[in-house]
């Protein structure tokens, strides 16, 4: 029997009809559930988000020129959050210095944002937002939105080969500094930046770098090869992308990770030490 | 083109529409599902996951002519993402297979059964080839129900059979 005769005689199971009406079941109830919430979450968030503001001074002060809509998740700088979301789209709006993403369903705003990391790496001063479970980016929207940020440097989008998930890497000015929220009902996340208060001096940083390319599948491919060992893609000074890994103080540090990693069986793409300063982008 | 995107112009499905539209096509989805777990328990938790998904949005559909690849596709995403919460399953590496000879002739439709090398590949790869070998899809189709461009399917799918090729010469390799 081919494989595609086997496909065809999968057996199917009698109970296969009820199981979609007792699916549909659920929704039916869900929706209902839905409007009546809808009716009710804005009283609540707005209480809710009262609430917080009044007890986290910090959070007061990093939210105290923006209109809260939503009530907080939580604020980092590094970390993770969201929850488990399928095919939602993800859009941007500006006020200020504040960037907020939305997500949306077929339209509609989510509940809450989607599995999301947010990485911070230096050399260049970049922060880097991954979604998960999202299939769609409205990439020229992000690049105008952020491009209406004084504070930012530039945007770009990353190739990677999970088609469920998105990721954009958002370059900050010097000795600017950051807060990351997260929102629920609607679902959203602000990034919220502000001139640092601690002013850090330009320093050379070592990288085990790959060779300059486009942004595309083969980039995406080494990034993925090299994720483990802390690897991120860096747009070049001449618009073109590299992978780098590392970020060390001394060269040698860098030359001790390339040893490793050429001494690997899977190493093919050729991989070189570089260095370049702290608030800037490589060769 | 996303399927949500695909026409603005048709009528809503009712939801009486919706549950016959289901009826008609719950054996293809069922077998679609099942091929990603082989199980027929977990086969029917992604249905069921998949037929209450689309069921929430599916006055949102523009073109009720797409139903069938729009729910389709909510049953690859379901699919994947069960397989994600249970992740049981070991799949082929690439590095592993590298040296595998170029040049070898071995057709793969003749020595490997498709059905069985599902279940080797990453969950995103399973449904390139079941669309293609077992739903006969075209390639345009299969970019919509996958919402990927036409030229993305076919590398992708190439490259799917060029893995598992030389993924059998391995083992017949290593059974020597």
């Amino acid at each position: 029997m081919t494989g595609k005769e086997r496909y065809e005689h999968i057996e199917i199971p009698d109970r296969l009809s009820g199981v979609i009406q007792e699916a549909v079941q659920r929704g039916r109830i869900q929706k209902r559930k839905m409007k009546w919430l809808r009716g009710s979450s804005t009283l609540v968030a707005a209480c809710a988000a009262v609430m917080i503001t009044v007890n986290v001074p910090s959070v007061a002060m990093a939210l105290s020129d923006v209109p809260v809509i939503g009530s907080i998740v939580k604020v980092l700088q590094v970390g993770s959050g969201g929850e488990r979301t399928d095919g939602v789209s993800v859009t941007t709006t500006v006020q200020e210095n504040t960037l907020n993403i939305h997500f949306t369903i077929d339209g509609e705003q989510t509940e809450s944002a989607p599995a999301y990391t947010v990485d911070h790496k230096e050399a260049p001063n970049r922060l880097i937002f991954t979604f998960n479970g999202v299939r769609n980016l409205d990439v020229d929207k992000l690049k105008k939105d952020i491009a209406s940020l004084s504070n930012v440097k530039d945007i770009y989008n990353n190739v990677i080969l999970d088609d469920s998930a998105v990721q954009f890497v958002v370059e900050l000015k010097d000795n600017i500094d950051y807060s990351v929220s997260e929102y629920q009902q609607p679902g959203y996340i602000q990034l919220k930046l502000f001139g640092a208060a601690k002013k850090d001096k330009a320093h050379e940083v070592f990288f085990v770098r790959s060779q300059e390319m486009e942004l595309g599948e083969s980039l995406a491919i080494i990034d993925e090869q090299y994720a483990g060992d802390g690897s991120s893609v860096i747009k070049t000074k001449n618009g073109k992308y590299i992978v780098a890994m590392g970020g060390f103080a001394s060269r040698s540090e860098a030359e001790e990770l390339l040893h490793k990693l050429s001494a690997r069986e899977d190493y093919s793409e050729p991989l070189q030490v570089d260095s370049w300063m702290s608030n800037e982008n490589p060769e | 083109m996303g399927v949500n995107q695909l026409n603005q112009s048709a009528a809503k499905l009712t939801e009486q529409q919706f549950s016959e539209r289901m009826e008609i096509c719950k054996e293809k989805l069922y077998r679609f599902a099942y091929c990603y777990v082989k199980n027929e328990q977990e086969a029917l938790e992604i249905v069921s996951e998949a037929a209450y998904k689309a069921y929430l949005s599916f006055e949102k559909l523009k073109n009720p002519e797409y139903f069938e690849t729009w729910v389709s596709r909510i049953v690859i995403n379901c699919a994947m993402d069960h397989i994600k919460r249970k992740q049981k399953y070991t799949y082929m590496e690439d590095s592993a297979i590298e040296y595998a000879s170029k040049e070898d002739s071995v057709s793969l439709e003749e020595k490997m059964d498709l059905y069985e090398a599902l279940d080797r590949l990453m969950p995103e790869d399973k449904s390139f080839i079941i669309l293609k070998y077992f739903e006969d899809q075209r390639f345009k189709d299969m970019a919509e129900v996958l919402s990927l461009p036409e030229n993305t399917v076919k590398t992708r799918l190439y490259r799917i059979l060029d893995k598992l090729k030389k993924h059998l010469i391995k083992e017949e390799v290593d059974a020597q």
